[in-house]
């Protein structure tokens, strides 16, 4: 298991001391510290964590966006979208994840960490193109990772696995076509059937 | 006077020092690269979302191929995450086996990293010295899960099976006579872990080798000293991590300071560079390879530890007795972490 320095309680405690009224939300579980703030908060909350003597987050390790809409096979009746930051703390070794929802599902709109944390701004674009998560005061938020002209966001949960177009080289047209998909989406997860006897092991 | 603009010019996706499919906008004052727009997503795969379709079992395969030059160290992170959120134990001799095997990846990883490094450079003889000793390290991969790269050997709770007790060996054949077929066998006469320690025993002549090509190498130094300097603040600030940070002088490791596995069994040292350029990286890392001996041969703590011939000759050369390294005594990185040194190195922290 991994252990960490500092004790995750004492974390805990300072976080919240950190914060204050700023965090939604304290918890402990694994290990980990989780806090949620709101999105009002969120520039205000990153920036304590930065700079508080018992926090000094000074790297942001991932951001990554959430998409809530299937989450407990449709339990879920809070907001669709959430970025998740991990902050790590190399001066104090501790470390900590944000989450903050996106306060709009039409138009999941959150200010940039980017001016805190420079790793932020490509994280920021990855969360943009594949969950459609814009975020104010970026900059250069260009899609990052999917193909150049793609449309749609590929993680949300409504968009399928096999994507909408596929691409080929068209030998009489002597270039590249993109056409609908032709492949059938299919289960992959077996189905065991053992036979009585099976291997001649029992 | 004639008006000079900076040259844009397009690099990739395909080009041979882009390894694999990257492309990058340049924007150039003579040789002189002014800003870069990478592109990234040539190779992107969307893992996740197709982990979201699978069993655990089922995605792990996928995790090789995340990075394809540390592929078990990639498996070992998606256990332990599993484990993690199912509060599995995973038993000793597992947790040590995957310690040795993310640590052969390390050494997978260094020397392609040092070898394409130096054909860039202009040293396409390093090349071929790292692969012959990258064919070594997939021998030791097939053995034990049936594949060179994308091996699949790390499973949530342990590996997929023990070590074996017996290494495949060459046949004879048209090209190859009964002799020279011995001579190949060798050192596969044992089990797998008779090769590893074979391997641990030649490789510090190898790296010498290495060190004699690069290290003190004017060309090398020309090329890499000076180039590509980042400051410790703006290496945390970008998010830099393993060799890359400690190329900066940032006192930082996972398996130092948050021990997972059995890394806390084990005493190993860790070098640490000082200025952060591109020079100093190198230094580091060709360090961590020269430490890898060190960290196979590691001197186990606890009497449970099952591989008496791996760690039988388990002296291993520390940073302060340098006289143990011919050829990178004179120039290295600042220091190196010996254990003690790197609690020190904490406390003030």
């Amino acid at each position: 298991m991994t252990s960490v320095a500092i004790r995750p309680e004492e974390l805990r405690e300072n976080v919240a001391q950190a914060l204050g009224a700023l965090a939604r939300s304290v918890t402990l579980a694994r290990g980990e510290v989780t806090v949620v703030v709101a999105a009002a908060d969120y520039l205000q909350a990153m920036q304590a964590l930065r700079d508080a003597p018992a926090c000094r987050f000074e790297q942001l390790i991932d951001l990554c966006g959430v998409d809530y809409s299937a989450y407990g096979d449709g339990a879920w009746e809070g907001l669709r979208y959430a970025v998740v930051v991990h902050l790590l703390s190399v001066g104090l070794n501790q470390r900590v994840r944000v989450r903050v929802f996106c306060p709009q599902d039409d138009m999941p709109v959150l200010p940039s960490v980017g001016g805190l944390w420079a790793s932020a701004l490509w994280f920021e674009r990855e969360a943009f193109d594949l969950y459609g998560i814009v975020f104010d005061g970026h900059g250069d938020l260009r899609r990052i990772l999917t193909d150049y002209g793609f449309i749609g966001h590929p993680f949300r949960k409504d968009f399928p696995l096999s994507g909408h177009v596929e691409m080929r080289y068209d030998q009489e047209q002597r270039r590249v076509v993109y056409e609908p998909v032709s492949i059938e989406p299919r289960e992959i997860t077996p189905r065991i059937i053992r036979e009585e006897n099976y291997g001649g092991l029992h | 006077m004639a008006e000079i603009k900076n040259y844009t010019l397009n690099l990739g996706p395909q080009h041979p020092a882009a390894h694999g499919v990257l492309r990058l906008v340049l924007e150039l004052d003579g040789e002189v690269v002014q800003r870069a727009d990478p592109h990234i997503g040539l190779l992107h795969r969307a893992t996740e979302k197709l982990a979201e379709h699978k069993t655990y079992i089922q995605s792990l395969p996928y995790m090789d191929r995340l990075d394809y030059v540390s592929m078990m160290c990639n498996e070992h992170a998606y256990c332990l995450a599993i484990e993690k959120l199912l509060g599995i134990e995973v038993p000793l001799r597992a947790q040590y086996i995957r310690v040795m095997f993310s640590e052969i990846t390390r050494l997978l990883n260094h020397l392609m990293w040092l070898g394409s490094h130096g054909n860039d450079c202009g040293s396409s003889t390093i090349l071929i010295y790292t692969f012959r000793e990258r064919e070594d390290l997939f021998v030791m991969y097939e053995a034990v899960s049936g594949a060179r790269m994308h091996a699949a050997y790390f499973r949530p709770g342990g590996v997929y099976r023990d070590l074996p007790d017996s290494m495949p060996q060459y046949q004879e054949s048209r090209i190859r006579s009964a002799k020279a077929v011995q001579e190949r066998n060798a050192n596969r006469q044992g089990s797998l872990l008779d090769f590893i320690e074979d391997f641990t025993r030649r490789f510090p002549g190898y790296v010498d080798e290495y060190e004699t090509l690069l290290t003190d190498n004017r060309i090398w130094k020309q090329r890499t000293v000076g180039i590509g300097v980042v400051t410790p603040e703006r290496a945390l600030n970008l998010g830099m991590t393993g060799p890359i940070l400690r190329g900066s002088g940032v006192p930082w490791d996972l398996r130092k300071t948050q021990p997972h596995e059995a890394y806390d069994r084990m005493a190993f040292d860790i070098p640490l560079g000082k200025t952060g350029h591109c020079y100093h990286r190198h230094l580091v890392r060709a360090q961590v390879v020269r430490f890898f001996f060190t960290s196979t041969r590691r001197r186990p703590r606890s009497p449970l530890f099952p591989y008496t011939t791996l760690f039988r000759s388990c002296v291993s050369p520390t940073a302060s007795s340098s006289s143990a390294w011919p050829g990178c005594v004179r120039i290295r990185a600042r220091s190196s972490w010996t254990t003690t040194r790197w609690r020190r190195l904490r406390a003030n922290a």
